[in-house]
């Protein structure tokens, strides 16, 4: 096992490497003169752009370039956002727990639903319960993310006036947040609050949380319901469940303990990809219920040509994916006894 | 003698888009105590179908139509019923008790039989587990009261022993408590548990050690997937022997097997057999298996069973024209050319009028295609289903 984890780790070195080298080649895309405005501080020197491209030698050959970008990188400096109006690396941090909020609360719960639906569907297969949980997954997959938010807040927050907002946090919590009382460990709000021994911060900002979480939910749990489902099936069709029968264990040992265990294998791949896929900002959810995390920047930097902070976002996802696929083989190793012993 | 199982009329239907499959019809054979039944027949005759239906193990869209399994239970201990059983009049829950206590099972394919994500002694720990779970907590329960006597234990390791015999002695008393399905939510307060795995591995280790298996200790520490095919059957069996049962199912356990381990596999069965006294249904495709490990066979052919006698007499003097055809099929030295059985297994949604066999019969007749034959007695010890039988 530990084996296995070490040669996992050496692996990630040259995929990161190569995603860097991509993102290097999309940012040389822009031709010198535009990637020479970044370090323009002075209208007067656009008169004289040829001069900022030697002293910052833009025109050096690749690789010249690329090293002295990547030591850059390193150094933790990916330039300035004129989006954030913050470094890219500090907005990143700024922006990032908004975002982990959202995901760290939906990404369970979408798990969570899609595979009790999916084992539902598939122990009751063609049963009225399993057409009821495949439509309702289905229809959410078709719902538009920002049609379902939308609705859901015409209803939570017009219909019910104000009984489940958008945003962070309501006007007095998000003053009580900034002040001095409040020590912020994570930024998290609802764990901030909770290790501040605030409990009314933390039902507010649980009660901003609950539609976008909602929202997250019903559309992305049709995916890990129905891998959940066809894997299931799958399982129960095996001979090791027949075995467990005959052995007079119970259905729902035989469920829970034989079929179950096994079906989860290839669940663990989606669902870390829908993980990736939340930390990653979601764009749309961000920007209709007025979150402001790792999305919403993203989003209007792309909108207002803030390069670094869009190459930046390119790194992270990078970054991020790799470090998810390193998980889920890790969490395939933990389930599958096949992979950990290869 | 007292006869263990008694299968009288037994039908099973399987509802499938294209029609109703009448995979089983009328099946009547019984097994003696001790005794070892042969089944043979084609692939598709309805063996395995047989055996699933003895055990009750018919998943839709399959069903067992009417038909009598009776059961003795002769063995008091556990259950306490009156010794003959209808296995069709009874409860599910009445049904997870018998399989794997009193009747159980030996796969056909031991790779797919086994479950991939368990280590093979936690699959046949499985089997005590819920099975012997009062015998198992017993046993732990002395373990603790002697490492109590035995060693000056400091304190805080003198607290959790006395919690575990406490928790021990409660799942005696009441397993089903809500108590300890509450405290089940958090692992690491069921210390019992731990206890109850590591003497079911000891005693599926033991298991394996009877059966002759190099290494015990080591191999219930594996995973399915590390072991050769002749030792994951091997496995397949401990799991099925676990409890001793009354009645042992083989469901063509050495087919997927090689001729060696084949050879070693039915030598295990018949020593266990020897050794325990269960008596086995023994299923195959093979009629030279049959011939090593059985007394009684039973031939079977599209659902129905024709011919049921012993061994010897099937091979002497066969009376059912499909047994015969059957017999000159089997490659001998010596023989030059084999005969083959014209035609193909029949289409079992729409089985042949009257006797299953006579599209294919050489000596079928006006009577064959319209009247179904009933099993008969023709001498001691000799059972045939066909209206002309020996000619």
């Amino acid at each position: 096992m530990v084996h296995y984890i070490f040669r996992r780790l050496l692996l990630i070195i040259p995929v990161l490497l190569g995603v860097s080298v991509i993102v290097f080649v999309l940012l040389l895309l822009f031709s010198p003169e535009q990637r020479a405005t970044v370090f323009v501080t002075d209208i007067r020197q656009l008169h004289n752009i040829q001069a900022v491209i030697k002293q910052h030698g833009l025109d050096a050959p690749f690789y010249v370039q690329y090293f002295r970008w990547i030591s850059q990188v390193f150094q933790g400096n990916l330039g300035w956002s004129k989006t954030a109006q913050r470094p890219v690396l500090e907005a990143f941090f700024y922006f990032l727990p908004t975002t982990a909020e959202l995901a760290l609360f939906s990404a369970p719960l979408i798990i969570f639903v899609g595979m009790h639906l999916g084992t539902i569907s598939a122990v009751h297969k063609d049963k009225p319960i399993d057409h009821v949980s495949r439509v309702f997954s289905i229809v959410g997959w078709s719902l538009p993310t920002f049609w379902l938010g939308l609705v859901l807040l015409m209803i939570f927050y017009g219909y019910f006036s104000g009984l489940l907002p958008p945003e962070e946090l309501g006007i007095k919590a998000s003053l009580f947040v900034k002040s001095q009382e409040f020590i912020r460990f994570t930024r998290i709000n609802t764990i901030d609050a909770l290790l501040n021994g605030k409990l009314w911060i933390f039902v507010d900002a649980l009660r901003h949380l609950l539609l976008p979480v909602v929202t997250l939910t019903v559309v992305n749990c049709a995916m890990v319901m129905r891998i959940m489902r066809s894997s299931m099936l799958e399982a129960l069709g095996k001979g090791y469940v027949m075995t467990a029968r005959a052995k007079g264990a119970d259905e729902k040992t035989v469920r829970t303990k034989h079929a179950r265990r096994n079906a989860m294998i290839p669940v663990v791949t989606v669902s870390g990809y829908i993980f990736a896929l939340l930390m990653s900002g979601m764009v749309i959810t961000e920007t209709i219920f007025n979150r402001k995390g790792l999305g919403w920047w993203w989003a209007n930097a792309a909108t207002q040509l803030d390069i670094p902070a869009v190459l930046g976002a390119v790194l992270f996802n990078g970054v991020l994916f790799v470090l998810t696929n390193l998980i889920v083989d890790l969490l395939y190793a933990y389930f599958d006894p096949r992979i950990r012993l290869g | 003698m007292t006869k263990i199982l008694n299968v009288d009329a037994l039908k099973t239907n399987f509802y499938t888009y294209e029609g109703v499959v009448k995979a089983l019809d009328e099946v009547n054979f019984d097994i003696e105590k001790g005794d070892t039944l042969g089944l043979v027949g084609e692939t598709g005759c309805g063996k395995s179908v047989t055996s699933f239906s003895v055990m009750r193990l018919i998943l839709p869209p399959g069903k067992i139509e009417s038909g009598r399994i009776l059961f003795n239970l002769d063995k008091q201990d556990e259950i306490l019923q009156p010794p003959c059983i209808d296995l069709l009049q009874q409860t599910d829950s009445f049904m997870q008790k018998i399989r794997g206590n009193e009747i159980s099972m030996i796969f056909q394919e031991p790779a797919s039989a086994l479950n991939p994500v368990y280590t093979v002694g936690e699959q046949i720990a499985e089997s005590f587990l819920l099975h012997r779970k009062a015998q198992l907590y017993q046993e732990a329960l002395k373990r603790i009261n002697e490492e109590l006597k035995e060693k000056k234990i400091f304190f805080p390791g003198k607290v959790a022993l006395i919690w575990e015999s406490k928790l021990c002695s409660k799942v005696l008393k009441n397993p089903k408590s809500f108590w300890l399905k509450f405290l089940s939510i958090f692992p690491c307060i069921r210390t019992d548990k731990h206890r109850i795995k590591k003497i079911g591995m000891e005693k599926s280790a033991n298991l394996l050690r009877s059966m002759s298996v190099p290494d015990p200790d080591r191999t219930v520490q594996r995973y399915p997937h590390e072991l050769s095919g002749g030792m994951q059957q091997r496995v397949v069996i401990a799991i099925a022997i676990a409890c001793n049962p009354t009645l042992l199912i083989a469901d063509e356990p050495t087919s997927n097997l090689d001729v060696t381990i084949q050879a070693q596999i039915l030598e295990l069965i018949r020593a266990l057999k020897e050794k325990t006294g269960t008596s086995i249904l023994f299923i195959s495709h093979d009629l030279g298996v049959i011939a090593k490990m059985c007394r009684w066979v039973a031939v079977m052919y599209a659902g129905t069973i024709c011919e049921l006698t012993r061994v010897k007499e099937l091979f002497e003097k066969p009376l059912h024209p499909y047994t015969m055809a059957l017999l000159k099929s089997i490659p001998t030295a010596g023989v030059e050319r084999l005969e083959s059985i014209k035609g193909n297994v029949p289409d079992l949604i729409n089985p042949p009028s009257g006797c299953r066999f006579h599209p294919r019969c050489p000596g079928a007749r006006e009577k064959c295609t319209q009247i179904k034959p009933k099993i008969e007695k023709v001498s001691e010890n000799h059972f045939v289903a066909c209206h002309f039988y020996g000619t």
